[in-house]
């Protein structure tokens, strides 16, 4: 326990005063979250606001706000001029609004995918979802399929992503529990499958396909447009959905699968429908932004440390700091070697790697690690 | 029950007409069949894990199910909350009917059989470091919209004292000790408050204090109206607390009735293939179940 939540020690005279109900724990945790939401939801409104001023064409973060109060009907401060307000709403804001979609469906889909595993090592990336959800949009790519416009790509991404998820959780399960060193296994061998099955495309692929396929690998949002945020927007929306629903019931599914039927919790349900909600959020995420690895591995990671397990906080404030830090990773894509661009997905790696090994250490510190 | 529990039901009643609680748990009368297992079979990769089990279960009752390892306590027990793992083989089929307070165990949706019985799993598992008071407030989940925020936190408390947790209320379940988790688990399944409790081996963790302690908390839920079944491997502990005993032997009922009647020399020896005496205690008379031990484990030890 962290120091905001002490509580007298461990058989101590003093009689836990009659408040409720409340323990001094269970009110640190609840302010803690309160606190963390509020955060972060101020973070990524602020961060959006200078990322969309930062750039070749640089507009005050003043004008950014006055210019998107005035959008919303409300005429406060100096507007930026014509130019800028063309960059800003045709290039910077999509760019923007899209990392945020994206980073909130990682984020909140790497919190399902690791509470319907009762494991904390699942993340898309890492199990090899994101790596199936990519053949199914580069299959697209590759052969031009453009049957249903813009949706083609989600919807070819979805069915493989909704595909691998379940291979992987009814191959990497057994007995009602999913071991971490099986786990990591299949993915590892998912993502040489669908390793293998991308690089025999790229190496039948014309230029134009093959730069369009080193996009999805490498992951990005340059290519923003609002379109493109309208294509995803449903997706997050019905993904995120499920949370009121079922947060409390990830919750009693910790306890393992028998302990949450016997709680009333209609287990194969829950299953269908997270494992759908996860694929659709994974899927979209990686049709407009390509393999962006480890955001919803580091994410709720992070979360759980600062208020504990929980889903009824953990699955909201990692859509919402899934955002945050896809946006902070795509402002620093963007700008540390500036006029070029860092891909996306390097960046995110090149974050989350350090930190998977920051927790590889501190479990083995702790509990002599995975087994 | 407790006073908790009481004002909830009362508070319950009161306002049962005005909310929406479908399939919400009717008082029970002491003595009806709460469980009610007829014919029970279930063979796995051709082995017969449980064979023809006839088991009745009544309000009021706390029976303990004993038997060697491999006899299909843990598997009557699944049997009976409706946790049997894996299909049946080839050519292999289950048989039987269980019945949970008059209805048959497969029309009961999950919701509905949570407000009615708990269930204490053998091993603690925990996915994610949740702390204890998270963890026994679990135990409420089936009761939300039902019960208000404060009657729930009334009995998580309740039930975190009743065992002797609440000074752990705030530490992480995988910083606890064996027995501590054990109690955790046992302190969830009782803010669950149902009137069928299914406990497998609630002791095997615990030292004395805590083995008497649990089996005491089962012993008054049964005596005030509740249904207890409890796998247990300590014959002293059964016969001092149950009700009425099953004897599990090869997936067959070997006798079922009061300790006194069933604990009996040549039935344990039979059973558990080793011989035992039975003795009545000196002072209370409950049978003392002594395994026969070759000369050198019981010869005095020269003084000292």
């Amino acid at each position: 326990m962290t120091a905001l939540s002490q509580r007298p020690t461990a058989g101590a005279d003093e009689a836990p005063a009659d408040d409720g109900g409340v323990t001094p724990g269970t009110l640190g945790r609840r302010l803690r979250a309160t606190v963390l939401i509020t955060v972060l939801s101020v973070g990524l409104v602020v961060v959006s606001v200078i990322a969309a001023g930062v750039g070749a064409y640089p507009i005050p973060a003043g004008q950014v706000a006055a210019s998107l109060l005035d959008a919303a009907g409300l005429r406060i401060g100096a507007l930026p001029d014509q130019i800028a307000r063309t960059v800003l709403w045709d290039v910077r804001l999509p760019r923007v609004v899209l990392a945020v979609m994206v980073g909130a469906a990682l984020g909140s889909a790497g919190a399902m995918m690791q509470g319907i595993f009762g494991n904390p090592l699942a993340e898309p990336g890492v199990i090899g979802v994101s790596s199936g959800a990519a053949v199914g949009a580069i299959v697209v790519i590759f052969t031009g399929l453009t049957v249903l416009g813009h949706w083609t790509i989600i919807a070819s991404a979805f069915v493989f992503g909704l595909l691998t998820t379940l291979f992987v959780y009814v191959f990497a399960r057994s007995g009602g529990r999913t071991e971490v060193v099986t786990l990591l296994l299949t993915g590892i061998a998912v993502n040489a499958i669908a390793g293998a099955a991308i690089g025999l495309m790229t190496n039948f692929s014309q230029d134009a396909e093959i730069q369009t396929i080193t996009f999805w690998q490498l992951g990005s949002v340059s290519t923003a447009t609002w379109s493109k945020v309208a294509a995803i927007a449903p997706c997050l929306l019905l993904g995120l959905s499920v949370i009121p629903f079922y947060a409390r019931k990830l919750d009693l599914l910790s306890l393992g699968e028998g302990p949450a039927r016997h709680l009333g919790v209609d287990v194969e349900r829950m299953r269908l429908v997270i494992i759908t909600a996860m694929a659709l959020l994974t899927s979209a995420a990686v049709a407009f932004a390509g393999i962006v690895a480890f955001v919803g591995l580091v994410v709720p990671h992070i979360i759980r440390m600062v208020t504990g397990p929980g889903h009824r906080v953990l699955l909201p404030a990692s859509a919402l700091g899934g955002g945050l830090l896809l946006l902070t990773a795509d402002l620093l894509a963007r700008t540390a070697a500036a006029p070029a661009e860092i891909p996306l997905g390097v960046v995110t790696a090149a974050l989350g790697g350090p930190f998977f090994f920051y927790l590889l250490h501190r479990t083995r510190a702790k509990q002599g690690g995975w087994s | 029950m407790t006073t908790g529990s009481l004002l909830r039901r009362r508070f319950a009643s009161a306002v049962a007409p005005l909310t929406r609680a479908p399939g919400r748990p009717e008082p029970i009368e002491p003595g009806t069949p709460v469980v009610r297992a007829e014919g029970v079979t279930i063979r796995r990769g051709g082995r017969t894990l449980l064979d023809g089990v006839d088991l009745t279960v009544r309000s009021g009752e706390l029976l303990a199910l004993v038997g060697p390892n491999g006899a299909g306590k843990s598997t009557l027990l699944r049997a009976v909350s409706g946790d049997v793992t894996g299909a049946p083989g080839k050519g292999e089929r289950d048989s039987g009917t269980v019945r949970l307070f008059d209805r048959p165990l497969g029309e009961w949706t999950p919701p509905e059989l949570a407000l009615r019985r708990a269930v204490l799993p053998q091993e603690a598992t925990v996915g994610f470091p949740f702390s204890v008071h998270e963890l026994v407030g679990m135990g409420r989940a089936p009761w939300t919209g039902s019960s208000t925020p404060d009657q729930d936190a009334a009995l998580v408390r309740e039930a975190m004292a009743r065992v002797g947790v609440e000074h752990l209320a705030d530490r992480r379940f995988p910083t606890l000790s064996g027995g501590e988790r054990a109690r955790v688990m046992l302190a969830r399944v009782l803010a669950q408050d149902t009137s069928l409790l299914l406990l497998d081996e609630p002791t095997a963790a615990l030292d004395i204090r805590h083995q008497e302690l649990v089996l005491g908390i089962a012993r008054t839920l049964a005596s005030h109206g509740g249904a207890v079944i409890v796998v247990l491997h300590d014959l002293g502990l059964a016969a001092a607390y149950a009700h009425r005993v099953a004897v599990l032997s090869g997936g067959r009922v070997a006798a079922q009735g009061t300790p006194a009647d069933v604990f009996t020399a040549s039935l344990l020896s039979a059973v558990y293939r080793h011989e035992v005496e039975v003795l009545p205690h000196p002072r209370t008379g409950v049978p003392l179940v002594v395994p026969l031990r070759s000369p050198g484990c019981t010869r005095k030890r020269p003084q000292e």
